[in-house]
């Protein structure tokens, strides 16, 4: 049975389809009351409800506050509608905005700049996107957006229709104690509810990315692969590259070269194992003929691959012995769609006396058998500075074509020898991210990292690979 | 890893007949390379930054032609009379030279030339502080040269340039000069030849009268310097070699009464029980397709390959030669015991309870100090060359980004209930888990039975005691040892744009550990 409030609330809805928020004015209702109202009615069978999303454009902080101030544009327009200034000038009236404002406005062809001075062509009374930018709407959105002025968001709008007419008869609309209790139920009726309509609620979920990780944990445990010991990622720079017998000239290890994050304070860490310290050391300047600098092995940095793991490993391992480790690494990286400043890595390592280079490709095979579900694997001669041999691995991928998944080899004896390890050690990694988004379709790696739930609630559950 | 362009007839033509795709990528995949374009003109990228033998048409095509046939060219070097008088400028106290004659040059072997050189100061040269290469048209040069700390008054009008400018001059006004003007802090090393002229002023940049080549010089002096001896001769033979490849003849430069090049093979003593263990095999035999010579245990590489150092560096040589792909698949058969650190067993247990309540999150950990300015929460690690200021710390906690993920998701239906486990740093690495419930009916009490819950399931009982916290209000929060749950305050709802009542919980589950 609908409620008093409900029935009065169905007399104002119609038999077309009307917006909740229009009809929320209309009767004055407020709209999360009546939109519980509706929500009930729509149960009980009275109501039918239809959502639509549309996008719609909101300002950004920055674009807000050029609602109410002049667009670098304009002020430069402004300002030179009197005749040229120097650049130097300009630079002192509009500060940071005048980069900008030369930009778009060379752009458009309405300036030039000739000896140092900013020369106005053209004046226009109103560019064409400041009345977008001022009425959220007309063809410049999308240029807007790309300046960081507006954005756009999807919302969801809500329409209802009246489909049944309320009853008056005695019927049970919804079983309550007091009903059970008192048994009045007895010889009633019960208004039938629309079985078809359920509307959407989620329950509790891991996430799907981290579900997958579970998995691939759970493969390699069953292999005999044991857990590295976790570490944090705020390390010397000894531990990122040098340890792993990578120069510190190497066009990869330059701190300048903008491959790892440094940490600002403390800018160094001590290496607590001093004679692995100056063993590494000294297998560098004997093998790479070069000064060693300990402003470079001491810089504190975040890893920026996952065999800083392995390497640490190496300080004390069971021989033989199996060891992974599925760690978040960091480079300096500009975030799109393919690229994160942080992301996942696997790595591992094999100890053992009799272990061969057939060995390490019969690993790296049984990997991909295991996480790809193919056999067609192909090697590559690859290079790494701290293995030799090195090989990377190439599955195929029935529309992708040959892709590479990982890189492996066995440790160079100058890496092994400061740790006192005298057996071969098969070191091997394998990119996560990647062969997660080609498995499950996903074209966008931030959504592994994602705030939003309508992303995570769109893959289903992920127990197998 | 550098990449290099090379013509395709002219690679078929170094590699002695015409070689199909598939072949081809098949024997680069040995040699370190993927072919990245396939087409009139090819591109290749090549893994291995101590090969730069590989870097060009002529070393590709020797390669594969090499990989093919077993057979690999013999270098003669002819005697002259050609000198250098080395004074050792300490800036880069090593130079070795060649001169090869008879080049049959055209545009394409002068491009490769340049690109080899490019690509070798680059990389190999650590951007010319380890090795730089001169190229000069040794018929403008005349013998003996003297290799000297200069005068930086001394003056010449540099490549590409139309006056004359000091070395001075040089390191302020021209690109290549600004650019590796560090590198001759020490004093400016240059060339002179028996007329006083400046043949090049290393690492900066050559002479135009007559330290440049053009499409037409067939008779080109190459000088090499640095301060590593490996790397410098190296970067000479595979420049002098590159160019054997097209027809050149090699003449020997005395530099200090020591002649070079020297081209020929070096010995290498090979370990055969080594090779049996790792490799699987002791016939050294296939290491001539990757040019080596064989006597017994000895082997003999080419004088390019300076990378050549270990029993490792021949065993992957060996194996390429075999090809990866042919070798026979092991698996390793001893018995370990595969487990989970203890650390993710715990990880996994709050999951597996907290899932049953909410919804998991996987947020970065590097974040934004705005979002914490705004709610007056402390961060401890800052990077010193972050790429945006949205990703320029390491977060100290979760709730921020479980609060932020609300507010994102404002056109959602509520309730909304969120957590995530994951690692904070304040500074030290914690492993914390946090939870969100988002409700119209959320009070501090949903957090708390949240919390009491998942105590009890790790068989715990927790105390709450009366307790504050920026982002919770008075009187409605509680700690416990580990960590802190209640209500949040309606000013850091405000901060998100969020207009239904949260109820949270933040604790570090260091203390389950034990």
């Amino acid at each position: 049975m609908p409620t008093k409030q409900e029935i009065e609330v169905l007399k104002h809805i119609p038999t077309h389809f009307v917006e909740l928020n229009q009809l929320s004015r209309k009767i004055d209702v407020d709209p999360s009351t009546l939109s519980s109202l509706v929500e009930r009615l729509r149960s009980k069978g009275f109501v039918e409800i239809k959502k639509r999303s549309r996008v719609v454009w909101t300002w950004t902080e920055r674009g807000k506050y050029y609602i109410s101030h002049p667009l670098p544009e304009r002020r430069l327009m402004d300002l030179l509608r009197e005749g040229p200034l120097p650049l130097k000038r300009l630079k002192e009236l509009m500060g940071d905005e005048l980069e900008p404002a030369l930009g778009v406005l060379k752009k458009e062809g309405l300036i030039k700049i000739e000896k140092g001075q900013a020369i106005l062509l053209d004046y226009r009374e109103e560019l064409p996107w400041e009345k977008d930018l001022r009425q959220l709407e007309g063809e410049y959105l999308e240029y807007l957006r790309k300046r960081g002025l507006v954005e756009r968001k999807r919302e969801s709008s809500i329409y209802v229709r009246k489909i049944r007419e309320a009853e008056e008869e005695d019927t049970i609309e919804r079983l309550t104690p007091q009903i059970l209790r008192d048994k009045s139920w007895k010889g009633k009726k019960f208004t039938s509810y629309n079985v078809r309509e359920v509307p959407d609620k989620f329950f509790g979920s891991k996430h799907p990315y981290l579900e997958f990780l579970d998995i691939i944990r759970r493969e390699l445990i069953s292999m005999g692969f044991k857990e590295m010991e976790p570490h944090t990622p705020i390390i010397p720079h000894f531990w990122d590259l040098e340890v792993l017998f990578v120069p510190q000239d190497h066009p990869s290890a330059d701190l300048g070269a903008a491959d790892t994050f440094m940490v600002e304070s403390p800018e160094y860490l001590p290496v607590k194992e001093e004679d692995l310290y100056k063993r590494v050391k000294e297998e560098h300047e004997r093998f790479w003929g070069y000064k060693w600098d300990h402003n470079v092995a001491k810089r504190t940095v975040l890893r920026s691959h996952a065999t800083v793991l392995s390497a640490l490993t190496l300080r004390s391992p069971e021989i033989p012995g199996k060891y992974f480790t599925i760690s978040r690494v960091y480079r300096p990286e500009q975030v799109d769609a393919k690229h994160l400043p942080e992301f996942n890595q696997l790595d591992g390592i094999v100890l053992d006396e009799k272990l061969t280079f057939s060995h390490l490709l019969g690993l790296l095979k049984e990997f991909a058998k295991v996480f790809t579900g193919t056999e067609r694997v192909r090697f590559k001669s690859g290079y790494f500075p701290f293995t030799e041999p090195s090989v990377e691995m190439f599955v195929k991928h029935p529309e992708l074509g040959w892709i590479e998944v990982g890189g492996a080899g066995i440790f160079r004896e100058e890496l092994l020898r400061p740790f006192n390890i005298e057996v071969p050690v098969i070191a091997w990694g394998l990119g996560l991210e990647r062969f997660f988004m080609i498995r499950y379709g996903i074209n966008d790696i931030r959504h592994l990292f994602t705030e939003d739930l309508s992303v995570l609630r769109s893959i289903p559950k992920v127990w197998r690979l | 890893m550098p990449t290099i362009r090379v013509n395709r007839e002219d690679l078929m033509d170094i590699i002695g007949r015409d070689v199909d795709r598939e072949t081809l990528e098949s024997i680069l995949f040995m040699l370190k390379t993927e072919l990245e374009v396939w087409g009139e003109e090819i591109e290749l990228s090549v893994d291995d930054s101590e090969r730069p033998d590989l870097w060009s048409s002529e070393g590709i095509g020797r390669a594969v032609r090499t990989y093919i046939t077993s057979e690999h060219p013999e270098y003669v070097v002819r005697p002259s009379s050609y000198e250098i008088k080395n004074e050792r400028p300490s800036s880069r106290p090593i130079i070795m030279a060649a001169v090869v004659k008879n080049v049959r040059m055209d545009e394409e072997v002068l491009f490769q030339i340049i690109q080899l050189q490019e690509k070798i100061m680059m990389s190999y040269g650590r951007n010319r502080k380890r090795v730089a290469i001169g190229t000069s048209n040794a018929d403008k040069i005349s013998f003996p040269l003297t290799y000297k700390k200069g005068n930086p008054n001394i003056s010449f009008v540099p490549l590409g340039e139309e006056r004359e400018m000091t070395l001075e001059e040089i390191l302020h006004y021209t690109e290549k000069g600004r650019q590796y003007a560090h590198l001759v802090r020490e004093g400016y090393p240059i060339i002179l030849d028996s007329k006083g002229r400046v043949v090049t002023f290393p690492p900066i940049i050559n002479s135009n009268d007559i330290g440049r080549i053009d499409e037409h010089t067939k008779n080109i002096f190459i000088d090499v310097t640095g301060d590593d001896p490996r790397r410098v001769e190296t970067a000479l033979n595979v420049m002098v070699t590159a160019l054997v490849e097209r027809g050149g003849e090699v003449y020997e430069v005395k530099i200090n009464g020591k002649s070079y090049p020297d081209l020929s093979f070096r010995p290498f003593e090979v370990d055969t029980s080594y090779m049996k263990r790792l490799g699987g095999t002791e016939d050294l035999t296939p290491l001539r397709r990757m040019g080596y010579r064989i006597e017994g245990n000895t082997v003999y590489y080419p004088p390019y390959r300076g990378d050549i150092r270990s029993q490792s560096d021949v065993l992957e040589d060996l194996l390429s030669s075999i090809d990866y792909n042919s070798i026979p698949l092991l698996q390793p058969d001893f018995y370990t015991k595969g487990s989970l650190h203890k650390e993710t067993e715990l990880i996994n247990a709050v999951r597996d309870i907290m899932s049953s309540i909410g919804e998991e999150l996987n947020t970065l950990t590097l974040t934004d100090p705005e979002l914490y300015n705004r709610l007056s929460l402390p961060l401890y690690v800052k990077l010193s060359n972050p790429v945006s200021s949205t990703h320029s710390h390491l977060r100290s906690s979760l709730l921020p980004h479980l609060l932020r993920a609300l507010s994102h998701n404002k056109t959602l239906p509520y309730p909304q209930s969120l957590f995530e486990v994951g690692e904070v740093y304040t500074p030290h690495r914690e492993i914390r888990v946090a939870y969100v419930y988002a409700s119209p009916s959320s009070t501090y009490t949903s957090a708390a039975q949240a919390l009491l819950f998942l105590y009890r399931k790790l068989g715990r009982e927790p105390s709450l005691t009366p307790s504050s916290h920026p982002l919770f209000i008075e009187g409605r929060t509680a700690s416990t040892p580990e960590g802190i749950v209640g209500e949040i305050h309606p000013r850091v709802l405000e901060v998100f744009d969020i207009e239904v009542p949260v109820a949270a919980f933040e604790i570090t589950l260091s203390a389950f550990l034990q």
